[in-house]
């Protein structure tokens, strides 16, 4: 049970942001085979914060992989922002991620031997662009984050919300329609958690842009409109935030999973 | 390009100690390629240097065609040649030299206040003497002479420096040992005492000794049979010729001519040829009206031989090379292959953030150029450096200098680039491979035993394909090639593939005592190699190139000491000289202790039956001999005809002329046997002998390549066929003799009966004198060295090795920090991780070894049929377990050196710091 948004900045009313169709994906583990999503249906119009919220192996982090063009499904179709990458070929699929989604993980996976500045450029090298020009949209993007200072810092240097900080500059260098966060503040106290939620909300509201993180925390899913809940492979629900406290969205998640 | 060249650098920026240990073992490779190839060239530089002189600007050269001399009047009749511009005769002989001089040596009377006395010492010396017309000379050739000039009167000698050490004595003793091959023992003249000054001192002495030394404007005599000495004045010096050789005196050639009762004779005739005449036209037109006494050739003929023969010594050195930069290419594959597998995270980062795998195969590419560019870059002047210094260490023998040898130093640059471009090429493929997903997963994969069993089939094939290489011909040329070209490099290969089953069962064998012995919890030693084996197994195959070369060559040289040199009979004692007659045999005969001689002269003849063709010019030797008294004294076996009877009309049979007798070399290599036909060739002309017997070697080809008899640069001669000197004569013209073999009493010790025989015949055309028992100490002295050299070169193997050990270690320590972050922090304590590494670092030291022995050996296998059909050497290869032994226990002491530094800054590494490694 999806549900549809009002489309923004450049997309045309009829295009979703993204899209999912019937999509699954199983995984052969110890010579067994798991089905991690069963049949997912998704549609998201509208730019903003979501969540993805799930128990552990309900299939969330394998739905954003394949969101992101990291993995492909068995079976199902997916859209982001008009463009199908469900058959995308292993080329595409890597310029995709290139320049059309960004994707912060939980643990960090910032390059430990580039400075915080040559992390954020890391897709525009890796693209050939020029670098003067990178180095003036790094800046700018480390300066909106708070980091202008740390820059020349090598990730062993920065505290945890920095290095995440850092991630999400680097997703953010080809301003993409998307961004994917996997459990983005596993790693961090709760303090520096909750200035990474309002961060991801901002950037989602200033740019415009659909920013999709997947928890399993309802602190963390409070801070976003709408909560898709993923149950054993299959979105059952939506919850929307408007209202609601931490507290409030965890007994409402309870409820639907109880429901199911 | 450009994301891949910045992706290589930075990845090389971040890791610059273990990039530099990568980046040592290609310039000590490379460095090593450098300087044997700029000393293989400065020592071949040396020879031509030598020839050069000998040959100077002669285009065309006379010569008779076995060792006697022309007669003197040939000369005006080559000058009236409308072709010649120039042409001039020479003459060589050999001649006694001798000088007495005062000197300061030690006083017997321990109790004197002047310990050291004057005495007149006299000292005598055999030389190769060479007759020249001192006008036309320079034309030719200009002498090396390093002090004052040519003699350019009859009265007048120039003398090498060899000649003058020798005079000189390099310290006056009052009695020399009489070991000395080629100088008299000196004469003390106790008439001649005197008393000059005091001198209390050795530097005093050597001081004065120095001023009272043979020199310019010294006098010395020249000895004769039965003639008064005749005084000559030294007009020059000479520069010693490379690699020892004979010492040499010059005069003019009517002086030497009188000297040596060679009047009227000249025993070469150079020309040099008119601009509008080509030389080899003029050889063949020549030619026939000489005659089948006189040897008309180019000089290039002469040379192009030489070259032909230094490029064989080329050979070994392409398949050094080859496998210098694979061992090289091993140790690089190893160290990035394991680089890959610990940068699995970050190449998954970076497939997540859009790199494509081209950009990753890529990279790793650059860093293998970067590796090897650099390594080629720093170790090729190095290597150049090292060959000069050694030509400075060796200027006497090596007096032309260093010579650089630009295609060396290309293929040292060219190999160490390729070694790191082929080194990468399986990591490149390898990142191709990582998943954006799995990298970064936290789950550990273990190796898949399908992989496993790929190599080891893999490896296997790869044997197997050497062992078909080897066992498929019995055609030695067909078998060399492909051995070297294809066989060799494809065994090599085969070890390294199997290195990683050999690990795992290696593990399986040791890691028992091993934890014991170290202390370790039970299992882990086992599961950590089995977790990584690729990692170990290829460090280990890294490792055992250097074992495997000290393997083969201790197991070769001692089959040739053993089976070889062992097996030869040499003659008790024998002289040689450049101009022996009958004369010198019959004074020699009238020596009491001397039971029997025989005249033999060494011819060599073309047979092609030895030798990879494309790259040697072996020839053999004719060795023809009285034959009554040379199987009296030559302990020779016979292998065929076995019967006495069928022996006896052996020896008739070669008396009569048209029969040989072969050595057995040449029915191993070439299957011949009695009544084949044997062609043997002299200046384009074949003879056909019949076989009448297979013999064992009396070594005599040995004792004249020994001696330096015959053109010796140009005309390398193995094995021998024996045959009379009637057909010596009659068919290759010749009456010279080359060597007297002796038979002593037994009454009578080797070295004293040298010692008179120099004493007796020394101005007798006698050049050297030796026994058997010198020749054979001699030569497994220099075998016994030239195996210190290979094993010097093979542990350098080791240590190149070392340095990829050292990468390995650095790298799989910094791989599994958190793991040993996780070890410390549940109580394990510095030394049992330290102890873990170094047991690993024993497991693929043990590895190396059984790998490095095995191949050391199938190799010998190899090559023992390369010697039976090449040289038709018969060799029982027994692998020699001390020096194995050696190697390998050289193998475990490089490889824990090499891992220790690593080691050592893990332990000092605390907890936390360890297991932070988990983050990003």
């Amino acid at each position: 049970m999806g549900s549809r948004a009002t489309p923004a900045n450049t997309l045309t009313p009829a295009v979703s942001i993204l899209r999912c169709v019937d999509v699954q994906k199983s995984y052969r583990l110890g010579g067994r085979e798991v089905p991690a999503l069963r049949g997912v249906d998704l549609v998201v119009d509208d730019p903003g914060f979501y969540a993805i919220m799930g128990q552990s192996g309900s299939g969330k982090s394998t739905l954003l992989h394949l969101l992101a063009a990291l993995d492909t499904p068995d079976r199902g179709e997916i859209f982001i922002a008009g463009k199908a990458i469900h058959n995308l070929s292993e080329r595409d699929a890597t310029a995709f991620r290139r320049t059309q989604v960004g994707i912060v993980f939980q643990q960090f996976n910032l390059i430990p031997t580039l400075t915080a500045r040559e992390n954020v450029e890391l897709p525009g090298m890796l693209c050939g662009d020029n670098a003067a020009a990178l180095t003036r949209r790094s800046g700018e993007l480390l300066e909106r984050l708070g980091l202008e200072g740390r820059a020349d810092h090598r990730p062993d240097a920065l505290s945890g919300g920095e290095q995440q900080r850092v991630a999400i500059a680097r997703a953010l260098l080809y301003s993409p329609p998307v961004l994917f966060a996997d459990e983005p503040t596993g790693n961090l106290d709760s303090a520096t958690s909750a200035l990474l939620w309002k961060l991801l909300s901002e950037i989602a509201r200033e740019r415009s842009m659909m920013v999709l993180m997947v928890t399993h925390e309802p602190a963390a899913a409070v801070n976003c409109r709408r909560i898709f809940v993923l149950h054993d492979g299959r979105f059952r629900t939506t919850i929307e935030t408007e209202g609601l406290d931490a507290a409030g969205v965890a007994s409402s998640y309870q409820q639907c999973v109880s429901a199911t | 390009m450009r994301p891949a060249w910045r992706l290589a650098t930075s990845s090389v920026s971040a890791r610059p100690s273990r990039t530099l240990l990568l980046i040592a073992a290609v310039v000590l490779s490379a460095a090593l390629i450098a300087a044997v190839s700029c000393a293989l060239a400065s020592v071949n530089r040396a020879v031509e240097v030598q020839l050069e002189q000998t040959i100077g600007l002669a285009e065309v050269r006379l010569r008779p065609t076995s060792g006697d001399t022309l007669p003197a009047s040939l000369v005006e009749t080559v000058r009236a040649w409308p072709e010649t511009l120039h042409a001039t005769g020479s003459l060589s002989r050999a001649l006694a030299v001798r000088a007495s001089r005062p000197a300061w040596v030690r006083s017997p009377d321990t109790l004197t206040q002047t310990p050291f006395v004057r005495e007149t010492v006299t000292l005598s010396s055999a030389s190769t003497a060479y007759g020249i017309d001192p006008v036309l000379e320079p034309r030719f050739r200009s002498l090396n002479i390093v002090e004052g000039r040519a003699p350019a009167a009859d009265d007048e000698i120039a003398i090498d420096k060899l000649l003058a050490d020798r005079l000189n004595g390099r310290q006056p003793v009052r009695f020399a040992p009489v070991s000395a091959l080629f100088s008299r023992a000196p004469a003390v003249d106790a008439a001649a005492l005197e008393q000059g000054p005091p001198v209390a001192t050795e530097a005093q002495a050597r001081t004065l000794n120095t001023q009272y030394a043979v020199r310019v404007g010294s006098e010395v005599e020249a000895l004769r049979s039965f003639k008064p000495p005749v005084k000559l004045k030294v007009v020059g010096i000479i520069g010693r010729p490379p690699f020892g050789g004979s010492p040499q005196a010059y005069l003019t050639l009517g002086a030497l001519a009188a000297l040596t009762s060679a009047e009227d004779r000249v025993s070469e005739i150079n020309v040099i040829v008119r601009e509008r005449f080509e030389p080899a036209a003029v050889v063949d037109a020549r030619k026939a009206a000489l005659g089948p006494r006189v040897l008309i050739q180019t000089t290039q003929r002469v040379t192009s031989g030489l070259n032909k023969n230094m490029r064989s010594n080329q050979l070994g050195f392409v398949m050094a090379t080859v496998m210098a930069f694979l061992a090289a290419a091993f140790i690089i594959t190893t160290g990035l292959s394991t680089g890959v597998t610990e940068r699995q995270r970050e190449l998954s980062i970076l497939r997540c953030v859009g790199a494509t795998r081209a950009q990753l195969a890529v990279s790793q590419l650059f860093i293998g150029a970067i590796i090897g560019g650099l390594g080629g870059l720093v170790g090729v002047p190095l290597g150049l450096g090292f060959a000069a210094v050694m030509t400075m260490v060796f200027k006497e023998q090596i007096p032309g200098g260093l010579a650089v040898s630009a295609p060396g130093l290309a293929t040292a640059a060219a190999g160490a680039l390729f070694s790191g471009l082929a080194g990468a090429a399986f990591p490149a493929w390898r990142a191709t491979r990582v998943s954006p997903l799995e990298g970064l997963a936290v789950r550990s994969k273990q190796a898949s035993p399908r992989s496993i069993a790929l190599l080891f089939v893999a490896g296997l094939a790869c044997l197997a394909i050497q062992v078909l290489i080897v066992t498929a011909t019995n055609d030695g040329q067909v078998m060399f090639w492909a051995y070297a070209t294809f066989g060799l490099p494809v065994m090599f290969i085969g070890y390294f593939l199997l290195s990683v089953p050999v690990i795992l069962a290696v593990t399986w064998a040791l890691q028992k005592p091993l934890t014991i012995i170290m202390g370790l919890p039970p299992r882990l030693l086992q599961r950590t190699i089995t977790k990584t084996p690729f990692r170990f197994g290829f460090t280990a195959g890294a490792m055992m190139s250097g074992l495997a070369i000290m393997v083969a060559i201790w197991t070769q040289g001692g089959a040739i000491l053993r089976d070889w040199l062992d097996k030869m009979k040499f003659p008790d004692a024998f002289v040689t000289g450049v101009s022996l007659t009958e004369a010198s045999q019959a004074l020699l005969e009238s020596l009491p202790f001397v039971t029997d001689t025989c005249a033999i002269t060494l011819q060599p003849v073309d047979t092609n039956a030895f030798g990879v063709r494309a790259l040697q010019q072996y020839k053999t030797s004719f060795i023809a001999f009285q034959p009554e008294p040379f199987f009296k004294m030559a302990e020779l076996a016979w292998i065929e005809p076995k019967s006495r009877d069928g022996q006896l009309a052996a020896q008739r049979r070669l008396e009569e002329g048209g029969a040989i007798i072969v050595a057995r070399e040449f029915m191993i290599a070439q299957g011949v046997k009695v009544g084949d036909t044997f062609r043997a060739g002299v200046n384009g002309k074949e003879f056909d002998f019949e076989i009448v017997g297979v013999v064992t070697s009396p070594g005599l080809e040995i004792v004249s390549q020994f001696f330096n008899i015959g053109q010796e640069f140009t005309d390398q001669a193995i094995h021998a066929v024996f045959g009379s000197r009637k057909d010596l004569e009659e068919k290759f013209g010749s009456k010279a003799i080359s060597l007297i073999q002796i038979g002593l009493s037994e009454d009578i010790g080797d070295e004293e009966a040298l010692a008179r025989i120099q004493e007796e015949v020394l101005d007798a055309g006698v050049l050297a004198a030796g026994s058997g028992r010198q020749i054979k100490d001699n030569i497994r002295t220099f075998v016994g060295g030239s195996l210190v050299v290979s094993s010097t070169v093979a542990i350098f193997a080791m240590v190149i090795a070392g340095f990829g050990v050292a990468n390995i270690v650095v790298a799989g320590i910094y791989a599994r920090q958190f793991e040993f972050g996780v070890l410390r922090a549940v109580g394990a304590s510095r030394g049992l991780v330290c102890r873990l590494v170094l047991a690993e670092a024993a497991l693929i030291a043990f590895t190396a070894m059984i790998l490095g022995t095995l191949l050391g050996t199938q190799g010998v296998f190899a090559g023992q049929k390369l010697d039976r059909l090449l040289f038709g050497l018969e060799l029982n290869v027994r692998p020699p377990p001390l020096p194995i032994l050696a190697g390998c226990a050289f193998v475990l002491v490089i490889t824990l050196c090499a891992a220790a530094p690593a080691v050592i800054s893990l332990g000092r590494k605390r907890p936390r710091e360890l297991l932070a490694a988990v983050k990003g």
